[in-house]
């Protein structure tokens, strides 16, 4: 379309400008306040200190919780996502009610999610009911207010199963059957044809599905804050409470620029997943 | 000429037993871990007050809506619930009319720079929630936005405008350059292409990026908690409250379902529309 | 007057000139072919005529109005597009009528018109149908019939017959003529089918790497290339190198040939081309004789080609299907002078 060179700029003006306004008063204000500029207690002026306040056993403590639970909750639902996508992959007479059902979860907000699972593994809660009516154990478990994070950690896979499911299995749309078809012509059986064809194919997707569920289980408030331990926290449960706890804002700001600097490093690894996936489209 | 007969591979040789059972277990088990804590928040909000429940039972003993009518007498719900359904089409609408543009010209145009913009449009839903929320919140202090209608607007429309615009885009890049060179070389002219052939074929896409923002918005916490309250509360602010401080699980059960339901209505009504494409596509492309 | 004409047309994109200073001019009622290669540029050609395109240089005349600057919705041409591009959210008679209800035709003149239009192409009753519905013959219908509905000054085709399955396209391209001839419309038509082309058009532009190789009817074309190009494109073609020394005689490699030529052939060295149907067993010493060894030996049902090697050249034959040689056999043809002819 021969248009003039201004029309796109006009045209792309209102969404991307909107969000690109906003997004740099956000995080301008944060990188700010890490180094002192800004801030709306005390005084204004260019410093470190913010940034050396967080050499603490509080901070690291909590960096690596958020980064063990990150880790574990896109793996974890990883293991479970991508044999279900393979098992989707042919229609079978189940697939249109797993593929309804399993939506669920997606829709569901975090902290209802939390507290659906929350439910389920209380004290009182109905797998306590079930395991000491089969006569598995005699008295409930306690499975709350560990401090490794075990409840944050099955959230998190509830409800970002679906998510990566959908990418997963979008991925997995795009390899060929015919190459597959190839791939048993030539000998290889079902598993090897999965190992050797199917997955290697299939990691740009899998690294976005990764990524995307790791950024959001890295930076989360809602869920760590209500079904996680009291000790660590979680880095923005962390920040909240440096914030408006302790009304150290600038220390607050700093942990920010953390969590938004590792998720912006993992933004980068999903860009270069997803041109993967245009080449191969092509 | 002898007839050879090819042995088949197991992967050929029709199994019903072995597929139709695993099949079954799938869908059990997913049934299970999906159903069973959505049944049980139900089970919890309809507990009986004078009739307590605890392990072993499965269930509780009797059913009453004496919860329902507590948190809609005691609680801040109704004034969360006229916040978030205001706020969710007013968010919707503001994200369209925002997005329309933009989405055209990502879906059909080539200018330098696209990539770019693709990931600046992608960035709200990705970049941590709280970080963002924090931090607006700050900026909106300082311009007299804090704890306004207009500022959760803001907000909100932020964080849910990226889906809306992605889905839009998709949808424009997926109109064929033929039908709408057919449609000039009959002698459609500007406003006839839009109201003919574009909005029409993006219909689909826009429902369900409309659907999409709208529970997005309906469901937001973190910028709401830290933007609107205490002066503003929405249904998943007051959630909060009974999963913290005031941690009463029959409270927060009825709250939870007052949430899920309209994203779920909204789900199974969209259905039709929210192919996987859709999401997918929205988050696959760069 | 003409009814289309381009004027030193030029197109160039980045690195290379898809169209290189072309002229054209068509007459009322003609149908026109441009024939060619993928990459020829015979696209490029009609999408600047429809105005999708704009040329890099030379006018585009549609009778004395210069259209150079005028939108493709004002244009008064119709296309039907290789893909047909049928809206897809529209029923069969919406898709017709589009064209009349942008031209703001009164609504039973409208339905009066689509209705004649889904008849010339066998398609009535199909009104409320939707594309995905249809099959891939009645959907080219659909694009055609939206195409003639409006009464264009030009009608344009794209290749609309590439995705069809052989037997259906000879079929089509037949009533498409037919329907073209009655309706009397001007025509331009793309196509890299040789023989799509011979068959239905008043006039074949051959066209390679952007230029014109030769403009003509079907049967001067076919009989009387100029280069080997055109000969070559046209069904098949022996070419062979040598030198005329004088009195239309012709020495080469495979034999001495006398030629007629319209103009006298100067000394020096020529091309000659003939078709494999032109070389003929010979029965006896003729004149103009090639001796050859078979190679081999292709039945094509109503015929037989051999291909056959003399001197080192590999030639195309066609001979009756009822002669059954072997590779390895020595034959001889010959060749009436009239059907040889000399190329650039």
């Amino acid at each position: 379309m021969q248009a003039s060179r201004l029309t796109p700029l006009l045209l792309v003006l209102p969404g991307a400008g909107f969000i690109f306004v906003f997004l740099v008063a956000a995080l301008g204000m944060t990188a700010l306040q890490s180094v002192g500029l800004y801030s709306l207690v005390g005084e204004s002026r260019l410093t470190a200190d913010h940034w050396k306040s967080l050499y603490d056993k509080a901070f690291f403590d909590s960096f690596l919780f958020s980064f063990k639970v990150g880790i574990a909750s896109s793996f974890g639902t990883f293991l479970f996502a991508y044999p279900l996508a393979l098992f989707l992959r042919r229609r079978r007479f189940g697939t249109a009610v797993i593929n309804s059902v399993i939506k669920i979860p997606l829709f569901v907000p975090a902290l209802v999610a939390a507290f659906l699972i929350l439910n389920v593994l209380a004290y009182n809660g109905v797998l306590n009911s079930v395991l000491m009516g089969l006569g598995i154990i005699d008295e409930p478990l306690r499975l709350l207010n560990d401090r490794f994070g075990w409840n944050v950690f099955i959230i998190q896979i509830w409800k970002n199963l679906p998510f990566e499911l959908l990418i997963i299995s979008a991925t997995l749309q795009t390899i060929r059957t015919d190459v597959e078809d190839a791939a048993r012509n030539l000998g290889a059986g079902p598993l090897q044809v999965i190992w050797h064809i199917v997955l290697p194919l299939s990691i740009p997707g899998i690294l976005i599905a990764i990524v995307l569920v790791f950024i959001l289980t890295f930076g989360d408030y809602a869920i760590t804050r209500v079904a996680g331990p009291v000790y660590p926290s979680s880095l923005s449960v962390l920040m909240y409470t440096k914030a408006f706890t302790l009304q150290q804002w600038g220390a607050a700001a700093c942990i920010g620029m953390v969590i938004t600097v590792a998720s912006l490093i993992f933004v980068a690894i999903y860009a270069r997943a997803a041109r993967a996936i245009e080449e191969m489209r092509t | 000429m002898s007839v050879e007969t090819f042995s088949m591979s197991p992967q050929d040789k029709p199994r019903p037993g072995l597929a139709y059972f695993i099949t079954l277990l799938v869908v059990a088990l997913l049934f299970v871990w999906t159903a069973v804590p959505l049944f049980m928040a139900v089970m919890w909000s309809l507990v009986n007050p004078d009739d307590p429940w605890s392990p072993p039972a499965v269930l509780p003993p009797s059913f009453s809506l004496a919860q329902w009518e507590y948190v809609f007498t005691y609680s801040e719900i109704v004034r969360a619930m006229l916040t978030s359904f205001a706020l969710a089409p007013i968010v919707t609408i503001l994200s369209f009319f925002l997005s329309l543009p933009t989405a055209y010209a990502i879906g059909r145009l080539d200018f330098p720079g696209k990539d770019a913009l693709r990931i600046l449009i992608l960035l709200p839903i990705v970049l941590p929630a709280m970080v963002i929320a924090m931090f607006l919140s700050r900026t909106f202090y300082v311009t007299g936005l804090a704890q306004t209608f207009v500022g959760l607007v803001i907000g909100h429309t932020l964080l849910s405008m990226p889906y809306m615009l992605r889905i839009l885009a998709t949808s424009f890049e997926s109109i064929p350059q033929d039908v709408i060179d057919a449609a000039k070389n009959l002698g459609a002219g500007r406003f006839a292409l839009v109201r003919e052939i574009l909005v029409p074929l993006i219909m689909p896409g826009l429902l369900a990026g409309a659907v999409f923002t709208f529970i997005t918005s309906l469901e937001e916490f973190n910028l709401t908690f830290v933007i609107g309250t205490p002066t503003f509360q929405t249904i998943p602010t007051v959630l909060f409250d009974y999963l913290g401080y005031h941690f009463v699980r029959t409270n927060a059960a009825v709250v939870s379902i007052i949430l899920m339901v309209p994203s779920i209505a909204l789900l199974f009504i969209a259905e039709r529309y929210l192919k996987s494409e859709y999401l997918s596509s929205a988050f696959g492309k760069i | 007057m003409h009814v289309l004409r381009l004027d030193h047309l030029f197109r160039r994109y980045a690195g290379f000139t898809a169209v290189d200073d072309l002229s054209l001019e068509v007459q009322k009622g003609e149908l026109v072919t441009l024939l060619g290669p993928s990459g020829c540029g015979k696209t490029t050609t009609l999408r600047m005529v429809a105005g999708f395109i704009t040329p890099d240089g030379g006018d585009i005349w549609f009778g004395a109005q210069r259209m150079n600057d005028v939108p493709p919705h004002r244009r008064n041409t119709a296309m039907v597009f290789q893909s047909y591009a049928l809206f897809p959210h529209m029923t069969v008679a919406e898709n017709v009528a589009f064209g009349l209800r942008m031209q703001k035709t009164p609504v039973d003149e409208r339905a009066r018109r689509v209705d004649e239009a889904l008849d010339m192409v066998s398609l009535n009753g199909l009104q409320d149908r939707r594309p995905a519905q249809l099959s891939g013959g009645q959907q080219q219908r659909v694009a055609l019939a939206r195409a003639i509905v409006t009464r264009p000054n030009i009608l344009l085709f794209d290749e609309p017959l590439s995705n069809l399955d052989a037997k259906l396209r000879v079929k089509v391209r037949q009533e498409i003529r037919e329907l073209q001839t009655r309706l009397g419309v001007t025509t331009l038509y793309v196509t890299h089918d040789q023989g799509e082309a011979l068959a239905i058009s008043d006039r074949i532009v051959v066209m390679n790497k952007g230029r014109i190789e030769q403009i003509g009817d079907p049967g001067t074309i076919y009989r009387f290339p100029r280069t080997s190009f055109v000969a070559d494109f046209l069904g098949a073609a022996n070419i062979i190198e040598g030198r005329a020394f004088g009195k239309g005689m012709i020495e080469s490699p495979v034999g001495k040939f006398a030629v007629k030529s319209k103009a006298p052939l100067a000394e020096g060295p020529v091309k000659m081309s003939w078709r494999p149907e032109d070389m003929k067993l010979a029965s006896g010493t003729s004149g103009n004789s090639i001796v050859a060894r078979v190679r081999n030996v292709g039945f094509y049902g109503n015929f037989t080609e051999l291909e056959v090697e003399s001197a080192g050249h590999l030639l195309r034959v066609q001979v009756d299907s009822d002669f059954k040689p072997h590779v390895g056999d020595t034959l001889t043809f010959t060749i009436d002078a009239n059907r040889i002819q000399i190329v650039e």
